[in-house]
């Protein structure tokens, strides 16, 4: 990393880059972003195939309780890492199993698991709110772009490798799922294993996320970005591409240009708003194209 | 699409029953279905005839044994061949989804993710000519007619070159021109040697296509062939109006 950072701080001062990425913290945020889009945006298709979009919103909540988990049971407090995969996989894997096992409707549980870990993690964190600096707080429900570290950024390759694996061998086999779930068992698709493997990617991801995007807004960039996509896409191809390349410029650009504007924005908000921009965006294209035809 | 023989399985089931909380969904049924036959599956509203295939499927836990013979022959036994091919019932879709007849063909098909490699075999292309969607390849799922979905699911079945077919009311939402399409095919597949499951509401199409009757109203009645269902009167009360 050193090298990359030496490298970028002699583009800067040769005069090819601005100033602010001369700062390591910057240029850790942008090394993530870049990961984070084409991940939420890839994910996020399928959330939108599946209409599950309350899932992600639902994990991204019960990124507040493991993180005042965390604090509370003595781990770093910048990086509560253990807790926070450990409860949101819970938190995940939980939501899936009871799902398996009982006849209430989808949505409903995911909000009922919505409401919960909104209330836990508001109640827990207002605990350890006396503990912690108050701006932990701010940096833990809205993002930013001061904490990512080079631990985080191999956490997220290693994501992104397993994603391109797993999606090269079973991408097909997981649309096929969210479109068709019993035409898939018929073809003796394990569609019990693409469930459960569904919501942990959504919670590793949403983790991995969670400290550039923040926890109240990381289930918006798994959404808007597909959704976005799902508005003008004719078809799979096309809604993998755009919500990709939504996302994607949505997370870089919400890290880098309030920085050089110097706007008063947390990187989750910069994002989020960003990625509704292309949302209003496709919406007026396809009011456009409608009208025309 | 089909090939030109098939060794179609007999299946056997004993004492198979299923109960949803306390209700009773299928009580200790028997009965065989004997290989290359294709079978009618009548019965009313709510008798059980989509679970009992679902559980031939095995989507749904039950008790009792069902036994599915499959004819051992090697040349069946293909890499990319799915013994069983399945029609469901038609259910509303949502047209807004972006997934295009292609991308449905290409997903039951290939392993390979579909936005790499978007051409079909020919094969492929033959059997989307035959059902009439040649020129709809691009056109979102959710634009195509009730009937032109219905076509698509029964050709996306037989891609796998299935020796077993379970149909879940094939012929609803098909227009004439689509029923003749569609038991042209499954003719192909009957005589070629396949076996075929098929719950149909049309008794007319029953009597003239299927070799044997099952009257499923949560326990199975089978009877040896059509001529011996129709001639009895005893379920005529429930017989629902249709023509080809």
């Amino acid at each position: 990393m050193t090298s990359i950072y030496l490298l970028f701080g002699e583009w800067v001062a040769q005069g090819w880059l601005p100033q602010m990425f001369a700062y390591e913290f910057l240029l850790n945020a942008l090394f993530a972003s870049m990961m984070i889009g084409p991940l939420l945006g890839i994910l996020g298709t399928l959330v939108v195939v599946k209409r599950l979009a309350f899932l992600s919103e639902a994990v991204g909540h019960s990124v507040l309780t493991g993180v005042s988990i965390g604090i509370l049971i003595g781990e770093p407090v910048e990086s509560p890492l253990i807790s926070l995969l450990s409860f949101s996989m819970l938190f995940a894997l939980l939501l899936q199993w009871i799902k398996g096992r009982s006849t209430i409707p989808y949505d409903a549980l995911i909000g009922v698991f919505l409401s919960f870990a909104l209330a836990m993690g508001a109640a827990l964190l207002l605990y350890v709110a006396k503990k912690v600096n108050v701006h932990l707080i701010e940096q833990i429900m809205f993002g930013s772009i001061l904490v990512a570290s080079a631990n985080d950024l191999i956490m997220l390759l290693i994501i992104c490798l397993t994603v391109a694996i797993l999606g090269y061998r079973y991408g097909n086999e997981a649309y096929l799922v969210a479109i068709a779930p019993e035409v898939a068992r018929s073809q003796r698709v394990n569609t019990r294993a693409h469930d459960y493997g569904f919501v942990i990617m959504v919670a590793l991801i949403t983790v991995a996320s969670v400290k550039i995007i923040g926890a109240v807004l990381v289930g918006a960039l798994l959404l808007v970005p597909a959704a976005s996509a799902r508005l003008i896409a004719n078809n799979l191809k096309q809604l993998l591409i755009l919500s990709v390349f939504f996302a994607s410029t949505a997370a870089i650009s919400g890290v880098l240009i309030p920085m050089y504007a110097q706007w008063p924005l947390s990187a989750g908000s910069a994002i989020t708003l960003f990625a509704c921009a292309w949302f209003l965006l496709c919406l007026i294209y396809r009011q456009l194209i409608s009208s025309k035809t | 699409m089909i090939p030109s023989t098939l060794h179609g399985p007999s299946i056997h089931l004993k004492k198979v029953s299923l109960q949803d909380g306390k209700q009773i969904l299928l009580d200790s049924i028997c009965g065989d279905f004997p290989a290359g036959g294709w079978h009618a599956i009548l019965g009313p509203n709510g008798g059980g005839k989509s679970t009992l295939l679902k559980t031939l499927l095995g989507l749904t836990p039950h008790l009792g044994t069902i036994n599915i013979a499959w004819a051992c022959n090697p040349a069946q036994r293909r890499k990319d061949s799915s013994h069983i091919g399945y029609v469901p019932q038609l259910t509303p879709y949502d047209p807004s989804l972006p997934v295009s007849v292609r991308d449905y063909i290409l997903m039951s098909l290939s392993r390979r993710p579909i936005w790499f490699n978007r051409k079909l075999p020919n094969h492929v292309i033959e059997a989307i000519r035959r059902i009439q969607l040649l020129d709809k390849m691009d056109r979102r799922i959710g634009d195509l007619s009730g009937g032109e979905r219905q076509r698509l699911m029964l050709a996306t079945a037989l891609l796998r070159k299935p020796s077993l077919l379970l149909l879940d009311e094939p012929m609803t939402g098909l227009d004439k021109e689509g029923q003749t399409i569609s038991l042209e095919i499954l003719s192909s597949f009957h005589s070629a040697g396949g076996t075929i499951l098929m719950v149909e509401h049309n008794w007319q199409l029953v009597q003239e296509y299927c070799d044997r009757v099952y009257w499923i109203d949560r326990t199975m009645k089978t009877y040896s062939s059509t001529t011996d269902f129709f001639q009895k009167t005893e379920h005529q009360s429930q017989r629902v109006p249709t023509a080809l």
